[in-house]
């Protein structure tokens, strides 16, 4: 026990006093995490400051295109500039190509004929919307849906006005008729606990990704660590004394585990105390602090052990960086990290199984976000910690073999 | 004190020590020579049970190597020529480090800290990150390191690279003390062929995984055959001048002066020359001719990493 607290010492006083490895362990990732909340904050929050750029061309100038422009600038997460009459199609693609502007929305001439003969579909599209090919999908659509949503609207509202009287009759409002959308569609999250039923916020969401993402950062340095011995000799020098690679091994993955759990708790607490200073969302750390304990040392011992394996399994200090730092940017892709899973292709969400990463997310979600306990992220902790064993043991046996 | 027999290692198909037969007595300082790849690493790695051999006998102090690793390891001391500790550590951590790790605790680790740290003069900086140390001082703390264990055989591979002329003397005396003193067998290994010269008692040379000699210094130097004159403060202005006579060589802080017609006239004008720069002298002896003499003519003077 005394070799092992020897070990431990000698890891942490060399992790303490190297600046730079320090920063790369603790300070970039908490920094991490602050840029990635606050960066995608407006993509999950709904009533967020995030707007939609879009210069509108009316050559139509009708009463309905009117109504149908002011209906667009109505909405909060649509900033609607429009270009004065007489301007022509070119200037709204300049405006595009510049990037001042996000999406170019032409209300073509025959426009309020769609409103006016409602017996007849629209022989051309009343409405062309250009977009700057780098606008995410989602935003694509998410636009492309407020669109339609409005002219259906204010198209409707045009058929009941022009049938009030029968409409009346029937008993039928124009509020019933119009029926608000907010109204259609009750969102209801689902939890695995119940103490909590608050919507999810965008750090919340946002966080639990960046933050395994993050944990994973500590291979880098790890990667390196049998190089450096070897290289400074100490690794022949331990060898030439009577030193089993296990207390080896254990002292350096207790050690990195420390730092590890200083990683975590400097990311929470960045998500909790200091994104919000900032104006963005503090997170949640769920109902279950030691299912959230239990998830992190999960984590963090997964990525520890697979550091240790690069730096042994790798021929020189070069490989071991690349192979280190391009696995773990891999494995984050596949798990769901940086695209969430349920967006991608069938064969690639099968693959994100593979993942220790993808354990990881699904276990932090669990509990930060879906308010799970250790039952529910016992399945991943299970798979983090069993492939962490196998990796130290081939870590032991290759230390053994390998003339590094 | 060891006893190596028909020792080979092959590495794939590359035959780094080829069936090699080597004693080196108990309480010697046996200088190690060879080129480059000549397989002095290999063997000095073998016996010290970081690497393995291919085929071969080898026994320590009694212990066999294969049966007993563990128990020769605890009784050997390395010091590697790559100053192997951990430069953001003081010296009082990297020796408590290593000290425990070969199973030192409380009083008897603090004992070999004591020794080490005296041996090594490190009084005055333990507490001082290593990184901050001069290459004299890192040499002396490598030193150190290698001493904790109180070994019964001690392995040296170039000691005093990068060192200036103060602190080497000051490590070959402190070698030759701990040789006294405890009755240490030291296997020094150095490129510096005056620093086997001056300290060693055997000398053996090796060469392309062969043992192509291994004696006794006294028997493999001969005759006197040269005066060689140790000084104190070998600068490069007295080694200049000195070099200019014929028949006179020196080499970091020895002066050799050729046994023939000219002997008298060559002793009058070094002493001359040291007197007018103020350099003292160590000592003055007849002896021998020179170890790296022998040693080129032995091993030829081929470049051997440019084959």
């Amino acid at each position: 026990m005394k070799l092992l607290a020897a070990i431990i010492k000698k890891e942490l006083l060399e992790i303490i006093r190297d600046i730079q490895s320090l920063f790369l362990l603790i300070l970039m990732p908490a920094a991490f995490i602050l840029v990635m909340s606050l960066t995608l904050q407006g993509l999950f929050q709904p009533d967020s400051d995030f707007t939609v750029k879009i210069i509108a061309a009316d050559l139509d100038r009708s009463p309905e295109s009117a109504r149908f422009l002011a209906g667009l600038k109505s909405a909060k997460s649509l900033s609607i500039t429009e270009l004065r009459e007489g301007v022509s199609s070119d200037e709204l693609l300049g405006s595009i190509k510049k990037g001042h502007y996000n999406f170019g929305l032409v209300i073509n001439r025959d426009f309020s004929a769609s409103f006016r003969n409602i017996a007849r579909a629209p022989q051309t599209p009343p409405m062309d919307l250009y977009v700057e090919p780098a606008i995410q999908s989602a935003i694509q659509m998410g636009v492309k849906n407020h669109l339609v949503m409005e002219f259906l609207k204010q198209r409707t509202g045009s058929f009941f006005d022009k049938n009030r009287a029968v409409m009346s009759y029937a008993g039928i409002t124009k509020e019933s008729f119009l029926l608000p959308i907010e109204t259609m569609l009750a969102t209801r999250y689902v939890l695995k606990g119940t103490r909590s039923s608050t919507i999810p916020n965008a750090a919340q969401q946002s966080v639990p990704a960046w933050l395994v993402f993050s944990m994973y950062f500590i291979v880098m340095p790890i990667s390196l660590i049998f190089h450096t011995e070897k290289n400074n000799g100490t690794l022949s020098r331990m060898r030439s004394i009577n030193l089993n690679n296990r207390y080896l091994i254990a002292g350096k993955l207790a050690a990195y585990y420390i730092i590890s759990m200083i990683q975590v708790v400097g990311m929470l607490c960045v998500g909790r105390f200091i994104v919000p200073l900032l104006g963005g969302d503090t997170i949640s750390f769920g109902n279950s602090w030691a299912g959230l304990y239990l998830i992190a040392s999960s984590v963090g011992c997964n990525a520890i052990a697979y550091g240790l394996l690069i730096s042994v399994a790798s021929k020189n200090t070069q490989m071991a960086g690349s192979l280190g730092s391009i696995l773990i940017i891999i494995l984050s892709a596949i798990g769901g990290i940086m695209v969430p899973k349920f967006v991608m292709p069938s064969f690639m969400q099968r693959l994100s199984a593979i993942s220790p990463l993808s354990w990881g997310l699904d276990g932090f979600l669990d509990i930060t976000l879906r308010n799970g306990s250790i039952a529910d992220i016992a399945p991943e902790c299970a798979l983090l910690l069993a492939t962490s064993i196998i990796m130290l043991a081939a870590t032991g046996i290759i230390l053994k073999k390998k003339i590094l | 004190m060891i006893r190596i027999q028909n020792l080979t290692k092959l590495y794939d198909d590359v035959v780094a020590l080829h069936d090699i037969d080597l004693s080196i007595r108990e309480g010697a300082i046996t200088g190690l020579l060879g080129p480059n790849g000549a397989g002095k690493t290999t063997l000095v790695s073998i016996l010290t049970g970081i690497i393995t051999k291919t085929s071969g006998q080898v026994t320590i102090d009694g212990l066999d190597l294969d049966a007993d690793p563990d128990g020769i390891k605890a009784i050997t001391g390395v010091v590697p020529q790559s100053l192997a500790f951990y430069p953001l550590l003081s010296a009082h951590e990297n020796l408590e480090y290593f000290g425990a790790l070969y199973g030192l605790r409380a009083r008897r680790l603090k004992e070999r800290m004591d020794f080490a740290v005296e041996v090594a003069s490190l009084q005055s900086f333990l507490h001082k990150r290593a990184v901050k140390y001069s290459g004299g001082m890192q040499r002396r703390l490598n030193l150190a390191i290698g001493l904790l264990n109180d070994p019964k055989i001690l392995y040296l591979d170039e000691p005093t690279v990068g060192v200036d002329a103060q602190s080497r003397q000051y490590i070959l005396e402190m070698i030759q003390k701990i040789n006294a003193d405890r009755k240490t067998t030291i296997i020094y290994t150095s490129h510096y062929i005056s620093e086997i010269e001056q300290i060693s008692d055997d000398v053996v040379i090796i060469d392309e995984g062969n043992i192509i000699l291994n004696d006794n210094k006294e028997n493999v130097l001969g005759s006197a055959d040269a005066l060689t004159i140790q000084i104190d403060s070998p600068g490069a202005t007295v080694m200049d001048a000195v070099r200019s006579l014929k028949g006179v060589t020196c080499e970091a802080g020895s002066i050799y002066i050729e046994k023939n017609d000219l002997l008298y006239v060559n002793i009058m004008q070094v002493l001359s020359i040291l007197s007018e720069k103020g350099i003292g002298m160590l000592n003055m002896r007849y002896n021998t001719s020179r170890l790296e003499e022998l040693y080129l003519r032995l091993t030829s003077k081929e470049l051997r990493d440019a084959k």
